[in-house]
This record gives structure tokens, C-alpha cells and sequence, in this order.
């Protein structure tokens, strides 16, 4: 198994500063969501369906395979400026 | 560098235009442009005290990055830059983004500027949690992000 952690931003953090996951080796970003959706309440369930994930360099492709250790964020629609 | 982007904690200490205008200048710039954000005391008819500001920092200022060295393909790599955006709370009238544009010329300096901005607001992992004067505070709907496959860049369906 391969431990992620996701940092939460914006509408997310009242979940706190990040959640740890644990999933299979070669889990890609969908596997991340499932995973993900499960841990958090369903009245943010609509939010995760707009909200993307990304690391430190790019938004990821949902079928991106995730490095071991993997560091993400959890993006909602963004409202910067 | 002719570009200067940074994410920059604002709770304490304001951000600067003069910093922004003077560091945009050159002997050959005839032209400067600046933006400012700041927040404003009304929206969507609540009565606003304030904004939080929550920012990804490390891919909010690559973004920034990718989105000034777009600039500068349209309006030359003699632009110069300056973006910073503000993190953390800020009350009514305070500072959360200032940019300018340096240019030869007024006209790209004021496209220059626009277009950072704009692409900003649509692109930049970052978002706003509003602060009413009621005692409730809300996060602001925004701009969804997508992915076009290229993992370097950014893009927002407004």
C-alpha cells in the first residue's frame, strides 16, 4: 500500500489542514477520489465533482499513477484576485 | 529577471504599489500599468467586513509564472512584470493582489496588465472565504479548473 495525503483548500478546510490515505501501489487520481469521497460528508460530495487534484507543478490528469508518498491538494473552483 | 511573482502573507503588512511600479521601470519603458484588487465592502447583497484569502502557494506562483511568460509571447520579452497576491485575512479596503506591467508603450502595458489579471482570477489556485458584517462567512463560488492533458499549465472553465 502507498500512503497519499491530500491538503485541503477552500471550501475543504473545515476537514482540517489534510487527510491521509492509504492506497494500492499504481493507484491513479481516480482511485484518489473514490478514496477521497468516501472520508469526506456528502454535502461536499457536489464540490469534489468540480474540484480537481494537483501537486506542486499541475493540476493531474485523472489518470495519472501516483509517485509513492505522493503530496496533493484538492482544488474547488477558484475565486483568486 | 524581468518578472517578479510571489504569494505573500498580507495579515501584518500591506502590499506596496510603489514596490510593484518600481520594479516594472526601465530606461527604454515609456509605459507602466497597474492593478489593484482590494476588498470591497458589499456582495451579492451581504455586507462585507472582510476576506480570508487561501492560496496553493507552490502551483498558485508557478501559474503566475506560466501565465506572465504567456504575456510576454504576445506582447514581447521586454515586458516587464510584477505579481504578487495576498494570503490570510484582510478587512474592507485592503490590498489582495497588485500587478504592473512595464512596456515601451502604453497600449501593451494596459493589455499586459489585463491579461494577467483576467487569467488569474480563472486559473490560480486560489480562493476567497468572505467575512460578513452578520457574523456568518461563506466561500466564494468560483471558476472550476480543468485539465487539457498538458500537465504544465492551467485552465478554468469560467
Amino acid at each position: 500500500m502507498n500512503d497519499v495525503i491530500i491538503q485541503m483548500f477552500g471550501a475543504f478546510r473545515p476537514m482540517g489542514t489534510d487527510i491521509r490515505l492509504s492506497l494500492p501501489v499504481g493507484a491513479t487520481v481516480v482511485d484518489v477520489r473514490k478514496a477521497f469521497s468516501d472520508k469526506i460528508p456528502g454535502d461536499l460530495h457536489d464540490l469534489l465533482a468540480v474540484s480537481r487534484f494537483a501537486d506542486e507543478r499541475a493540476i493531474l490528469a485523472e489518470n495519472a499513477v501516483l509517485p509513492d508518498g505522493a503530496k496533493l491538494a484538492i482544488l474547488p473552483p477558484v475565486s483568486g484576485g | 529577471m524581468t518578472v517578479h511573482v510571489e504569494v505573500r502573507g498580507v495579515t501584518q503588512t500591506p502590499l506596496d504599489p510603489a514596490e510593484a511600479l518600481a520594479f516594472v521601470e526601465a530606461p527604454g519603458h515609456g509605459a507602466g500599468a497597474l492593478f489593484l484588487g482590494a476588498v470591497r465592502n458589499r456582495n451579492q447583497g451581504r455586507d462585507v467586513k472582510g476576506v480570508s484569502y487561501d492560496v496553493f502557494a507552490p502551483l498558485a506562483e508557478q501559474s503566475f509564472r506560466e501565465i506572465c511568460a504567456e504575456a510576454q509571447e504576445k506582447w514581447g520579452a521586454h515586458l516587464r512584470l510584477f505579481v504578487v497576491h495576498g494570503k490570510g485575512r484582510l478587512d474592507v479596503g485592503g490590498l489582495s493582489i497588485v500587478i504592473a506591467a512595464g512596456t515601451p508603450h502604453r497600449d501593451e502595458a494596459f493589455r499586459a496588465c489585463r491579461y494577467v489579471i483576467e487569467e488569474i482570477k480563472n486559473r490560480s489556485p486560489v480562493w476567497k472565504q468572505e467575512h460578513y458584517t452578520d457574523g456568518d462567512s461563506e466561500w466564494v463560488q468560483g471558476h472550476a479548473l480543468c485539465q487539457h492533458g498538458d500537465q504544465t499549465h492551467t485552465h478554468a472553465h469560467g
